[in-house]
């Protein structure tokens, strides 16, 4: 399965996937609308402290996930204070430290199919109607099912590109890419239509 | 519906798979990733609702955790970055371009679906993207302005080349703008 989802099972890993949402929106509006960066920086602290709750070898993983973003922080610091704002600089940046590790620990510890019953139920509980939210799954369904097919067909697609052009691959792929992906659509809506599987 | 439904998915899936492709790196040293092409694709070949859908249900797939992102990002982490204005700016700017494109005679031809990629898929992305930039990072709009102004150049050649992909998919399918 494709995913961020940890293999490797963690304590929060058995914590249910809403409470763990809630969790974090709360978490993300708290810190939104607190401009006090030593409370910013706290809440990073304290979600990368929790992350050495399963070994350090998550924390490793989530401070992988951190790489970009602390360099957007580092520079996001670093034009408030050329512009005479440190400490909003470095209120910014903490609450978006804090809330992207926050969001990969869920992430890492949550599977897309937990996450996705937990939207399901959620529409339900709004009262979506039932052929709305399984048109829903369906549609998540065939996309994890058409992504690898398409991929394969880019790297075929590439290696013909490849043999017979002495030019770096360039974007002249997409045209077939995209004629392929528009045939196997209709043959995957066909595909459904022949197996009864009406929505 | 079935034939709709598969099409929505499957340039969902055309975007996930354009993010990996090989970035290409401008002369000012930007790169540019063919993802955001995907974008102005669902909206030039799927028109203004399915197109905003598609896009919709990537990005659903993004938060649920997925590394679809270009740079095999993913996950909620994503809707707290600075970048979070474009990943909203991507729905709307396929449907604009969808909108834009349908105004003409013939939609899925070069001139009309390059329109609805410039208003579209730069315009309103680009908005987006700088007001997003503005709010998550507390800057002014015209700072922010400032650091989404390096990715013009790219997106217009995105957006040339999305609308020839159009033009030459309607070519070899005339049929398909009508399923």
């Amino acid at each position: 399965m494709i995913g961020a989802l940890s293999a490797r099972p963690t304590p929060f890993h058995r914590i249910p996937a809403a409470r763990k949402l809630l969790g974090l929106c709360v978490f993300c509006t708290i810190l939104g609308v607190t401009d006090l960066p030593v409370l910013n920086w706290a809440a990073f602290g304290a979600v990368m402290l929790a992350s050495l709750i399963p070994g350090r070898w998550f924390l490793s993983l989530i401070a992988r996930d951190l790489k970009m973003p602390a360099v957007i922080a580092v520079f996001i610091i670093a034009f408030q204070w050329a512009t005479g704002h440190l400490v909003l600089g470095l209120s910014v940046a903490g609450t978006l430290m804090a809330c992207i590790a926050a969001a990969m620990v869920f992430s890492r510890t949550t599977s897309p199919a937990e996450t996705l019953g937990v939207v399901d139920r959620g529409l339900a509980r709004l009262r979506v109607p039932e052929v709305a939210r399984r048109r829903l799954s369906l549609a998540v369904a065939l996309t994890l099912r058409f992504i690898p097919a398409l991929s394969a067909r880019a790297d075929h697609l590439a290696e013909a590109y490849r043999m017979r052009s002495p030019r770096r691959l360039s974007w002249r792929i997409v045209p077939p890419l995209a004629l392929g992906a528009l045939d196997e659509a209709d043959q995957a809506a066909e595909a459904m239509r022949a197996r009864a599987h009406t929505i | 519906m079935e034939k709709t439904l598969a099409r929505i998915a499957l340039f969902a899936a055309l975007i996930a798979v354009l993010g990996l492709l090989p970035k290409l790196t401008l002369a000012s040293g930007i790169p540019i990733t063919a993802q955001s092409m995907g974008i102005m694709l669902a909206g030039t070949i799927l028109g203004a609702r399915n197109g905003a859908l598609s896009v919709l249900l990537f990005l659903f797939l993004v938060a649920l955790g997925l590394p679809l992102l270009a740079g095999g990002r993913g996950g909620m982490g994503v809707f707290a970055g600075p970048t979070l204005g474009y990943l909203i700016g991507f729905p709307l700017g396929a449907f604009v371009i969808g909108l834009v494109a349908d105004r003409f005679a013939k939609p899925k031809t070069f001139l009309p679906a390059l329109t609805g990629a410039v208003v579209g898929g730069i315009g309103v992305v680009t908005v987006c993207g700088i007001i997003g930039m503005a709010v998550m990072m507390k800057v002014s709009l015209l700072t922010a302005t400032g650091y989404a102004m390096p990715f013009i150049p790219g997106d217009i050649l995105k957006a040339v080349i999305a609308a020839a992909i159009t033009a030459a998919l309607y070519k070899a399918r005339p049929g398909f703008a009508n399923a």
